[in-house]
C-alpha cells in the first residue's frame, strides 16, 4: 500500500505543471509549445489520480479519462493547424509568423 | 518498496518533463515526453488506477505522441531553428522569480489536510456478488485483493473479474454516461476539424475549374472596363506563380496601369 501525502502529490503535479508552463512561454517552436501543453495536461491528471487514491473516490479517475480524450482532440486540431500554417508560411516559429496578413 | 518505486518514477517523470521543454530538437522533446508519460503511467498503477495505467500507454504514449512525431517529420527540418535573442540577464529573470517564490508556495501548500480514507470499504455480502455492492467500492477497494476475497471466495471464477477496470467500466456506463456521450461527440467534431484543416485546396473546385471561372468573370466585366483579355491558361499560370509572391514580400507584383487610352 503506497503511503503518499497530499502535499507530495500537489508538489509533484505543481512542479510538472510549472515546468510545462515555463516551456510553453519560453519556446517559440509551435510543436514544442504543444508538447509543453500536453505536459500541463498530464500534471493535472497526476493530481486527479493522486487525490482519487487518497480520498478513495472515483471522480478523480473519471475526470482523468475525460481529460485524456479531450487532450487527444485538442492535439489533433493543434497539429492540423500547424500543418496548415506550415503550408502557408514554411515556418512554425511563432516569432517568425507573427504578421497576420502574410 | 512501493514507496521507493513511486519516487523513482516521479524523478524520471520530472527529469523527462524538464528535458521535454529544454532540448533543442523537437524530436528529442517528443521522446522525452514519451518517457514522462510512461513514468506517469507507472505512477498511476501504484496509485490504484490500473485502467488509467493501460489507457495512458495506449492512447497518450502510443497514439497522441506518435501523431506528434508524424507531424514533426512532416513539418520540421532536421536542425533546430530557435536562437535566443534576449540578453542573458533577461533570461535569468524567470528562474530567479521561481527561486524566490517557490518557498512561499511550498509553505502555503504544506498545510493541506484531508481525511484520507485508509480503511478500504469492504462490502457486506458474500458470493454471489450484488451489483450495488460492487458499485460502492472505491478505486482503492476495487484493486485490493483482500476486498475481492471478502466478496467472493478465492476459488470463485469471478474473483478475477472484480478489479479497478471492471468497476471503472460499470461507473463509466452508469453514473458518468452523459459525459461519455458528450466526449464521443467532441471526438467526432475533432475528426471533422482535422479533415478540413488537412486539405490542400480550400475550395471544392480544381485549379483548372477555378481558372475557367475567373476567365469567364473577366470576360463579363470587360463590358464595363477594359482588361487584358487573359485566357484561362494565362490566369492559371498567374495563380500558380502567386506562391512565389509571398516570399518576395507584399507589393512585389504591383504594376502601374494607366486608366486612359494612349
Amino acid at each position: 500500500m503506497l503511503e503518499v501525502t497530499p502535499f507530495q502529490i500537489v508538489i509533484l503535479s505543481g512542479l510538472m505543471f510549472f515546468i510545462g508552463l515555463v516551456g510553453f512561454i519560453r519556446r517559440s517552436n509551435l510543436i514544442v509549445m504543444l508538447i509543453a501543453l500536453e505536459l500541463m495536461f498530464n500534471a493535472v491528471n497526476l493530481n486527479f489520480v493522486g487525490f482519487s487514491y487518497l480520498l478513495d473516490d472515483w471522480n478523480g479517475q473519471m475526470f482523468t479519462i475525460f481529460i485524456i480524450s479531450i487532450a487527444a482532440c485538442e492535439a489533433v486540431i493543434g497539429l492540423g493547424i500547424i500543418i496548415a500554417l506550415y503550408r502557408h508560411a514554411a515556418n512554425v516559429e511563432v516569432d517568425e509568423v507573427s504578421l497576420l496578413r502574410w | 518498496m512501493v514507496n521507493i518505486l513511486f519516487w523513482v518514477f516521479a524523478v524520471i517523470a520530472i527529469a523527462g518533463s524538464v528535458l521535454a521543454t529544454t532540448l533543442r530538437q523537437p524530436v528529442h522533446c517528443a521522446l522525452s515526453l514519451v518517457t514522462t508519460l510512461f513514468a506517469l503511467s507507472v505512477m498511476y498503477l501504484l496509485l490504484s488506477a490500473e485502467f488509467l495505467f493501460a489507457v495512458q500507454i495506449f492512447i497518450y504514449a502510443g497514439g497522441i505522441m506518435v501523431l506528434y512525431l508524424f507531424v514533426i517529420f512532416l513539418v520540421e527540418p532536421l536542425r533546430g531553428q530557435e536562437i535566443a535573442t534576449e540578453p542573458r540577464m533577461h533570461r535569468l529573470v524567470g528562474p530567479a522569480v521561481v527561486l524566490v517564490f517557490s518557498p512561499v508556495l511550498i509553505y502555503a501548500l504544506s498545510g493541506i489536510k484531508i481525511a484520507p480514507r485508509h480503511e478500504v470499504k469492504a462490502p457486506q455480502s458474500v458470493a454471489p456478488i450484488k451489483l450495488e455492492e460492487v458499485l460502492q467500492l472505491g478505486p482503492r477497494g476495487a484493486s485490493d485483493p483482500a476486498v475481492r476475497k471478502a466478496i467472493v471466495g478465492a476459488n470463485d471464477p469471478s474473483f478475477r473479474d472484480i478489479g479497478n477496470t471492471k468497476v471503472f467500466g460499470l461507473k463509466l456506463f452508469t453514473k458518468y454516461l452523459f459525459p461519455f456521450e458528450i466526449v464521443s461527440v467532441v471526438l467526432l467534431v475533432a475528426m471533422l476539424g482535422a479533415i478540413v484543416l488537412g486539405r490542400k485546396r480550400f475550395s471544392s473546385y480544381s485549379e483548372e475549374e477555378e481558372a475557367q471561372m475567373l476567365a469567364e468573370a473577366h470576360y463579363h466585366t470587360s463590358r464595363i472596363a477594359p482588361f487584358s483579355g487573359e485566357t484561362a491558361a494565362e490566369i492559371l499560370a498567374e495563380l500558380r506563380s502567386d506562391d512565389e509572391r509571398q516570399h518576395k514580400g507584399p507589393g512585389s507584383d504591383f504594376k502601374v496601369v494607366p486608366d486612359y487610352e494612349e
